[in-house]
């Protein structure tokens, strides 16, 4: 999935934090470090399984 | 082709969406094809609604992930209310995750979704969680709790009973086992393995909890192993999980044991991942002869 819709952004702040999007929003630091994070696993696991 | 069965349940695919990484089911229906998935499980319901862990609650490790998310659920009243009614409408079969933090909860939990006009087909049981009651231990490490367990889960539905096995025991086969005995339909394995991260200069730990549940690619030659073990034990099928990211995977799974599979982890990574799984394991069976994935179902050599 490269096209991250509203749903998706939301589905998976649901699943991170304890609020979702209201935490996000509320602690960006802790939200653009995490996404970071995120985004570097992603390519990581794409490089494994492909 | 893809066809399976579990006791009477005819599913689409044997390819299921584990619990906890697809919601409740409804929310991915907007971004993903559910028609093409053999099953959705909810993410495990409790008594009482529950926020779960404080953040960090997951944490991406190499190539797979950490989590303590620590059972956030909407609590059994709330799903039979706002999402039970919304998940008639999804395009394929759902089963419901159930967890407990003491023997009455589980009871209570499946009593009041079977008072509810549910069009699930069946129950998957998480019995990874800590039993209060006995310290903190989880009802999946212990045999005899398990065959209680499922034995009073048994009288109360009629519907697919799954037991969901956690990898943390010395002989997972004799939970398998219990949980056959006590009158599960089907063995789910393996839940996540116990972990931990700490960043090597500040010394912190990654996760709030400081234990997590460690899923994705790593553990799969793990799950393998479990899962062969229990293969050679139980009669009653066997749904594999641990680490499967490709079509390659659920065929490893199936030959060695596995009736169905469920893909966790990697639908963090696209969670379109499984509908893309279907089609190229779809492929494979054409292109080697084989009329249904059931004949590979624990066909494997020495």
């Amino acid at each position: 999935m490269r096209k991250w819709s509203y749903d998706y952004i939301n589905w998976r702040l649901v699943t991170a934090y304890p609020g979702g999007m209201k935490y996000a929003i509320k602690h960006p630091i802790e939200l653009i470090k995490d996404l970071w994070n995120y985004l570097s696993w992603c390519q990581k696991v794409d490089q494994d399984i492909n | 082709m893809l066809k399976t069965k579990i006791r009477n349940i005819e599913f689409n695919s044997p390819i299921i969406a584990a619990s906890g990484t697809f919601g409740y089911g409804d929310e991915v229906k907007k971004f993903v094809d559910l028609s093409k998935l053999g099953c959705v499980i909810t993410k495990s319901i409790t008594l009482e609604p529950r926020i779960g862990n404080p953040s960090p609650r997951i944490f991406e490790s190499e190539s797979g992930m950490i989590n303590a998310i620590g059972l956030a659920n909407l609590g059994v009243e709330k799903f039979c209310i706002e999402k039970l009614p919304d998940l008639r409408n999804i395009d394929t079969n759902f089963l419901i995750s159930i967890a407990g933090s003491n023997f009455d909860d589980y009871v209570k939990v499946m009593e009041e979704i079977e008072n509810c006009d549910g069009s699930h087909v069946g129950y998957e049981i998480n019995i990874s969680c800590p039993n209060v009651k006995k310290g903190g231990m989880e009802f999946g490490v212990d045999h005899k709790v398990t065959l209680k367990l499922t034995s009073e889960l048994r009288k109360l539905t009629d519907k697919i009973l799954i037991i969901k096995l956690s990898p943390n025991v010395t002989s997972i086969e004799k939970i398998a086992l219990a949980a056959q005995d006590g009158g599960a339909d089907a063995v789910s394995a393996v839940n996540t393995f116990v972990g931990m991260g700490i960043n090597y200069r500040t010394g912190k730990m990654t996760l709030s909890t400081k234990f997590g549940g460690v899923s994705g690619p790593p553990i799969k030659p793990l799950a393998l192993a479990k899962i062969h073990k229990i293969y050679n034990e139980v009669e009653i099928p066997i749904i594999g999980m641990g680490g499967i990211s490709n079509f390659e995977d659920v065929v490893e799974f199936i030959r060695v044991g596995s009736t169905m599979v469920q893909v966790g982890t990697l639908n963090y990574r696209d969670p379109s991942l499984i509908s893309k799984m279907n089609d190229k394991l779809k492929n494979f069976l054409t292109i080697n002869k084989i009329n249904n994935i059931s004949e590979l179902i624990g066909n494997y050599c020495e």
